[in-house]
């Protein structure tokens, strides 16, 4: 080991610049001053991690500071959610939500945050479509023909969730009351393993957004088969495949990317953001990291988002409602 | 008589008990999925059975216990002193305040300290040792996982 | 035949296999240090493979890919502390190497099992993926819960002296591993009230604490004055390269690990965890010189590092056949292959292109280099554990706190790590065996998860577990290895 003097001193001096700079507040005049922390509640890997890793490539050169990716994963959402609902709202910690984690987990158990209270959405990134996918050796080409064959044999044709409570047990509890079928439940841990479960032929119709195991290239390679859209209207992804709704069946789920701040958070700092990420969405390189993904770009802002957070959250707010599975908070 | 293993058993006994009657009835919340009525799909069954096995296990180890006739010296720790335990809570104190102190102060102030504290609890006398030691490798190691990965160490709530 | 020449061409330019190389070395530095895992390395750096060559960017994770699973074998040798969760296996028998003085030829042996195994499974891939995975897909709740029963059954070989002390430590292990969500009733059991525990105590913290900071607990039992001397064992400086016969002895125990390896990597969420430990207790149950494994065989740190490494290539038959991923690497793994325009399916195999056959060779050439890195790395890692107790303890114990954090990001892994830490301490006291332990906390749960999708699924008939024929099968291997360890054992009860 060296032990001169100076390498004793230079390494002082460095930690003494170090401590400095983790400690003095740094001239704040213009926002952003220093890189943001976008926190996300899921894990390495997943579509949150690439999508906030697309953004984040690009955006230092339309906000002139970095995006650093926080991943506070666990509890189903619940230790991210909470750690950026406790952020100080100064405009530099902000998070990349999902639908899962703020509509439907929070109405399923105590999630410790408020949605409609607790965040301020405002840059929806994009979402993805989730449908209802079958096998293509199975004999039902259509979702009626599945419930046909539900109905004769109840109980007997399964499908698989991420979970209980999750977004595809709920589309199997709707699917179930729309269509008077039973249909059983089998509960796997997350959506990939539920999809590979369909794949290996263990269970009859999975829930499946595009990306999930590569959905939709097995639907268009004619191995999968798509027998519903759990989308508002019908997908340009899919145009000949119906939506639930016409279906008779009352669900839709889209996977959600939603930059959110936390409440308390000043508008103006917000609206800087939303500025640097409306361009980001219209970035080259960022359109095309999208299209790798196999995702769609759809960017959205301002009191559209708003109303729709807040309607999507009411959604699944009846539907647990319905079915019995809403979690009352004890006052 | 291996005492340990008597005392061990014992203490494994009671936990079986604890366990039993009041975690499991109270440490697992909700649940109830749509219509699953058999016992086995319950969340508690396998937990159950788990503690079952322990209890059984435990109540082994005590018999042995009794009946061990050899003198493999079973003691926890060498008989003599306390020196060893001593030492090994102070190891064990120190890093818990450690822990403590890198929520509230961060990172960059804590672990020179820490690192330093240690290496002289252990016996370095050299400072040309521990400084060096204690200075750069905390440096290096944030330096490297940010670098790499983008991954920030603890801040400190203080200094939010 | 064009195909495989322009393959061959696309593989052997400099740039591809800097790539592979600078893949390998990166995976290894990421594997060895505990809390990293290539998980999370191969997301940070995928988007960066989109905009390059196939060629280029995908060996490059691969290479990650492979690294990592040897790298996580060098602290696991060195101070006890698996880099990667599957290398707990290989804490076993290296740490004691590696404290008898013997830290370099039980990394070198580590890395030639590694690469042995690697390049098995790389082969297999190339050339049988269709068959294996096939079988692999079969794989459904009912199977997966009769191998995880094997992997449980194992555990009656790793017992070490005391079958009493063995099985408590499974039944802890399982009691550990209980904590967190149950998916089919979607209770959350024995958090209390602590969210991070809401998704099941980390593997990684629990490994830190039980393993290594249990270790440096042990250690300082030590008077002062013997620690802060120099090391006694300094003057091996790490020890002597691994002697090639000692390899030579150890290759019926690497190449049954890694076909097992390989076919359990094949099975989609299976996992290196039970591939390994399958493998290590099999490996044990067979060998000539059973009673060494725990205290120091090389034949053990081959058993568990060939099975591992060999779940690199393993985990990624069923990934590009079907498109189904092995584990979490393989999923992103499989995103980046479908980046670029490479579809899971037959087609990969068939139509391709030189492509994929240069994706191949690249894959293969990863272990050669790996090889070579490894040679070269490992003195120097194996003086690392030269340094004087003084110095090293403390160092030890801050990687073991920043591996638990970063994790997940999360403190309470850190507050975790401790508490486990002074838990291991205590067991190994009692000289409750570790091995089983972390065996039944990782598989218990997925064989109780398991069951009762099977259960689910058969509408509460048991007769599934044996009417299905690989499940059937499964139940008798385990069924002959629970019969054959209660009947051979000792006359000595415990």
């Amino acid at each position: 080991m060296l032990l001169s003097k100076t390498s004793v001193l230079s390494s002082a001096l460095g930690v003494a610049l170090l401590s400095a700079a983790a400690v003095s507040p740094v001239a704040a005049d213009t926002y952003p001053s220093k890189p943001i922390k976008v926190i996300i509640a899921t894990g390495a890997g997943g579509s949150h991690d690439l999508h906030s890793r697309a953004v984040a490539s690009v955006i230092p050169a339309y906000l002139g500071q970095a995006f650093i990716i926080q991943m506070k994963s666990g509890g189903g959402g619940k230790i991210g959610m909470n750690v950026l609902k406790n952020a100080k709202p100064d405009g530099y910690t902000i998070g990349l939500v999902t639908g899962s984690h703020f509509a439907i987990a929070a109405h399923g158990k105590d999630m410790g945050f408020d949605t409609l209270k607790d965040f301020i959405p405002f840059y929806q990134v994009n979402y993805a479509p989730t449908m209802v996918v079958v096998k293509a050796s199975s004999p039902w080409k259509t979702l009626k023909e599945f419930a046909a064959a539900a109905k004769a044999a109840p109980g007997k044709l399964t499908m698989s969730s991420s979970g209980q409570a999750g977004s595809s047990h709920m589309m199997l509890l709707q699917i179930n009351r729309g269509l008077g079928i039973k249909v059983k439940h089998v509960p796997f841990r997350g959506g990939g393993k539920a999809f590979n479960a369909m794949w290996g032929g263990h269970v009859d119709m999975a829930m499946a957004t595009p990306t999930t195991g590569g959905a939709l290239s097995k639907i268009k390679a004619g191995k999968a088969r798509a027998l519903a859209m759990a989308t508002p209207k019908r997908s340009k992804l899919l145009p000949d495949v119906p939506t639930l709704y016409e279906l008779g069946i009352d669900y839709e789920y889209l996977s959600w990317r939603v930059f959110a701040a936390p409440a308390g958070t000043p508008q103006d700092k917000i609206d800087i953001l939303v500025k640097a990420l409306r361009k980001t969405s219209k970035d080259k390189t960022f359109k095309r990291l999208l299209k790798r993904f196999g995702e769609q770009n759809i960017p959205l802002d301002g009191p559209e988002l708003k109303k729709k957070y807040v309607d999507t959250y009411n959604f699944y707010g009846k539907l647990f409602e319905a079915n019995g599975l809403k979690y009352k908070k004890k006052m | 008589m291996q005492k340990v293993n008597i005392g061990t058993g014992v203490a494994f006994l009671v936990f079986s008990a604890v366990y039993y009657f009041y975690l499991i009835p109270t440490q697992i919340v909700g649940g109830g999925g749509v219509g699953y009525e058999s016992a086995l799909l319950q969340a508690d069954y396998f937990p159950r059975i788990a503690i079952l096995c322990f209890t059984l296990f435990s109540a082994l180890l005590v018999y042995q216990g009794f009946k061990q006739q050899d003198q493999d010296n079973g003691a926890m720790f060498d008989s003599g002193s306390e020196r060893p335990l001593r030492q090994v809570g102070l190891v064990v104190l120190i890093a818990a305040i450690y822990i403590l102190a890198l929520d509230y102060f961060g990172y960059t102030l804590t672990t020179p300290i820490f690192l330093a504290a240690m290496m002289i609890f252990y016996g370095t006398r050299n400072w040309r040792y521990v400084v060096p030691v204690a200075l750069l490798t905390p440096i290096i190691l944030d330096q490297f996982f940010w670098l790499s990965f983008q991954i920030i160490l603890p801040e400190g709530v203080f200094f939010e | 035949m064009d195909a495989v020449i322009e393959g061959l061409n696309l593989a052997l330019s400099w740039d591809a296999i800097a790539m592979v190389a600078l893949g390998v070395f990166a995976g290894i530095t990421v594997g060895a240090i505990p809390g990293l895992t290539s998980v999370m390395a191969i997301a940070v750096l995928v988007p960066f493979s989109f905009f390059m060559a196939p060629t280029l960017g995908i060996p490059f994770l691969l290479g990650i890919h492979k690294g990592a699973l040897f790298g996580g074998s060098i602290p696991a040798i060195l101070v006890n502390t698996p880099g990667t969760t599957p290398a707990a296996a290989t804490c076993l028998d290296g740490y004691p190497l590696s404290q008898q003085g013997q830290s370099r030829s039980a990394i070198e042996m580590a890395l030639y099992s590694s690469t042995i195994g690697d390049t098995f499974s790389d082969i297999v891939l190339i050339l049988a993926a269709f068959p294996l995975a096939a079988v692999a897909l079969k794989f459904g709740p009912t199977e997966f819960f009769s191998l995880m029963l094997m992997g449980l059954v194992v555990i009656s070989s790793v017992t070490g002296p005391s079958l009493v002390k063995g099985l408590l430590a499974a039944t802890i292990g399982m009691i550990l591993g209980f904590v967190g969500l149950d998916i089919v009733s979607g209770a959350e059991r024995f958090t209390f009230g602590i969210d991070s525990l809401a998704e099941r105590i980390g593997i990684v913290p629990l490994m830190i604490g039980l393993f290594a900071i249990s270790e440096v607990m042990i250690q300082s039992e030590k008077k002062i004055s013997q620690l802060s001397k120099p090391h006694p064992m300094a003057g091996l400086k790490g020890g002597v390269p691994l002697k090639l016969i000692i390899l030579w002895r150890s290759g019926g125990t690497i190449a049954r690990s890694a076909v097992i390896g390989t076919i359990i990597g094949a099975i989609p969420g299976a996992g290196a965890a039970i591939a390994t430990f399958t493998s290590y207790g099999l490996a044990k149950r067979l060998s000539k010189e059973p009673e060494m494994y725990g205290k120091g065989s090389y034949e053990g740190i081959a058993a568990s590092e060939a099975a591992n490494s060999s779940v690199a290539g393993a985990d990624l038959i069923p990934t590009l056949t079907f498109g189904i991923p092995g584990d979490a690497s393989a999923a992103i793994l499989m995103g980046a292959f479908i980046a670029q325009g490479l579809r899971p399916g037959p087609e990969l195999f068939t139509e391709q292109t030189g492509t994929m056959y240069g994706i191949f060779f690249l894959l293969l050439l990863g272990n050669p280099i790996m090889l070579i890195q490894g040679k070269l790395l490992t003195p120097l890692f194996a003086r690392l554990v030269t340094v004087r107790s003084s110095i090293l303890l403390p160092v030890i114990l801050l990687f073991c706190i920043i591996g638990a954090y970063i994790y997940r990001n999360n403190m309470v892994d850190v507050q975790m790590a401790l508490g486990f830490g002074v838990f291991g301490y205590f067991l190994r006291k009692l000289q409750i065996p570790m091995a089983p332990l972390v065996i039944a906390f990782i598989l218990a749960p997925m064989a109780e998860e398991a069951f009762k999708q099977a259960l689910v699924l058969s509408d509460g008939s048991f007769g599934i577990f044996v009417t299905r024929p690989i499940s059937a099968g499964f139940i008798l291997i385990s069924t002959v290895l629970l019969g054959v360890s209660i009947f051979k054992r000792p006359a000595k009860f415990g």
